[in-house]
């Protein structure tokens, strides 16, 4: 894999990636330095309000991604902020908008890992008490040292978005090789080992999971502790724009999805 | 009078069931407001400092609390079992 055959919008029955040699050659584009590329900063309604920082880059391809083109075309959008410049928008876009909390989305925020850490020693010093850390987990299962590194923040708290319940789905849904559906639960046991605040999500949306896929990514997390599988966030597929666009190219039609409730 | 153990679970447990329905848009001391007065009573006293926290965020927190763990494990099992047979 490199720059010229760069995975972009996910297509069934295509070749399957290593998604942390994605993440290294996403660096390459995403990041300078201690700078990373975003697209914008502003504050939403989430979490009862929390300022956004959003990133360009992400080392997975899910069909069933609502984040902006930034994710398949990292080349062509946003701007490199370095740690300070992106905590000074940060911080301004909280105090206009009257909230306390921070977080980067849009992206894989572990994807340039000396702009992250020196962001996160920013908010550490601040009075901000919580940054909620969204990521997809492959980059702290792949790196333990990366999680006990993150695990010395106690403003820091992460989410971690599991994608499927078994290698095969994993890898049909994310594009990524079913040997590294393993990581993200690599991941959460590292979480685990360092004591950091963590919780999980999972897209169990059952208009594309499987019952049974579903009881074995339970399954999974309560053989990890019954207690981060009791705390589990489930997630539904929304019709966002670039949904749409990602599921009709992958080859599932978005009017007959969206027509089904999912429950 | 039950014991504080059991009160320990109960409290847990409800607040799994609360955030599974609320989500993340509320805040601990939102989702309280909304449960038994015993239950928002007791947590708005011994979580004072932690609710402002999204649901989720607090029950991660809870979950290395050494006088927490065993309840919250035994919340976990009753909730899952709820869960699963859906």
């Amino acid at each position: 894999m490199n720059l010229f055959n760069y995975p972009r919008l996910l297509r069934r029955k295509g070749e399957y990636f290593d998604p942390v040699e994605l993440a290294k050659i996403t660096e390459k584009i995403v990041c300078n330095g201690d700078k990373r590329k975003y697209t914008n900063f502003y504050t939403v309604g989430v979490y009862r309000g929390i300022s956004t920082g959003y990133g360009v880059g992400c080392c997975l391809r899910c069909f069933f991604c609502w984040s902006y083109w930034s994710r398949d075309f990292p080349e062509l959008y946003g701007k490199f902020y370095s740690p300070e410049e992106a905590f000074n928008l940060l911080d301004k876009s909280a105090r206009r908008a009257g909230v306390n909390k921070l977080r980067i989305s849009g992206c894989e925020p572990t994807i340039g890992r000396s702009h992250l850490i020196k962001l996160l020693e920013l908010v550490e010093e601040s009075d901000y008490p919580l940054f909620i850390l969204e990521t997809n987990g492959i980059l702290f299962g792949a790196d333990k040292s990366y999680v006990k590194e993150i695990s010395r923040f106690t403003k820091v708290h992460v989410r971690v978005s599991l994608k499927a319940g078994l290698p095969d789905t994993f890898a049909e849904r994310t594009g990524a090789r079913p040997e590294s559906f393993e990581l993200p639960f690599k991941a959460i046991e590292y979480l685990l080992d360092y004591g950091v605040s963590f919780h999980v999500a999972a897209m169990t949306d059952p208009r594309i999971m499987h019952k049974s896929e579903r009881l074995a990514l339970i399954e999974r997390l309560k053989e990890i502790d019954i207690k981060v599988a009791a705390n589990l966030e489930e997630e539904l597929i929304d019709p966002y724009d670039t949904t749409i666009v990602r599921m009709y190219v992958y080859g599932i039609d978005p009017v007959r999805f969206f027509s089904r409730r999912p429950w | 009078m039950r014991s504080s153990f059991e009160f320990k679970v109960n409290v847990i447990l409800s607040i799994l069931r609360a955030a599974s329905e609320e989500g993340e848009d509320i805040s601990l001391n939102e989702l309280l407001s909304s449960m038994p007065d015993d239950v928002n009573k007791f947590c708005k006293v011994i979580f004072k400092d932690l609710l402002s926290l999204p649901p989720r965020v607090f029950l991660a927190r809870l979950m290395y609390s050494k006088t927490w763990v065993r309840p919250f494990e035994v919340a976990a099992k009753k909730f899952l079992k709820e869960v699963l047979s859906k």
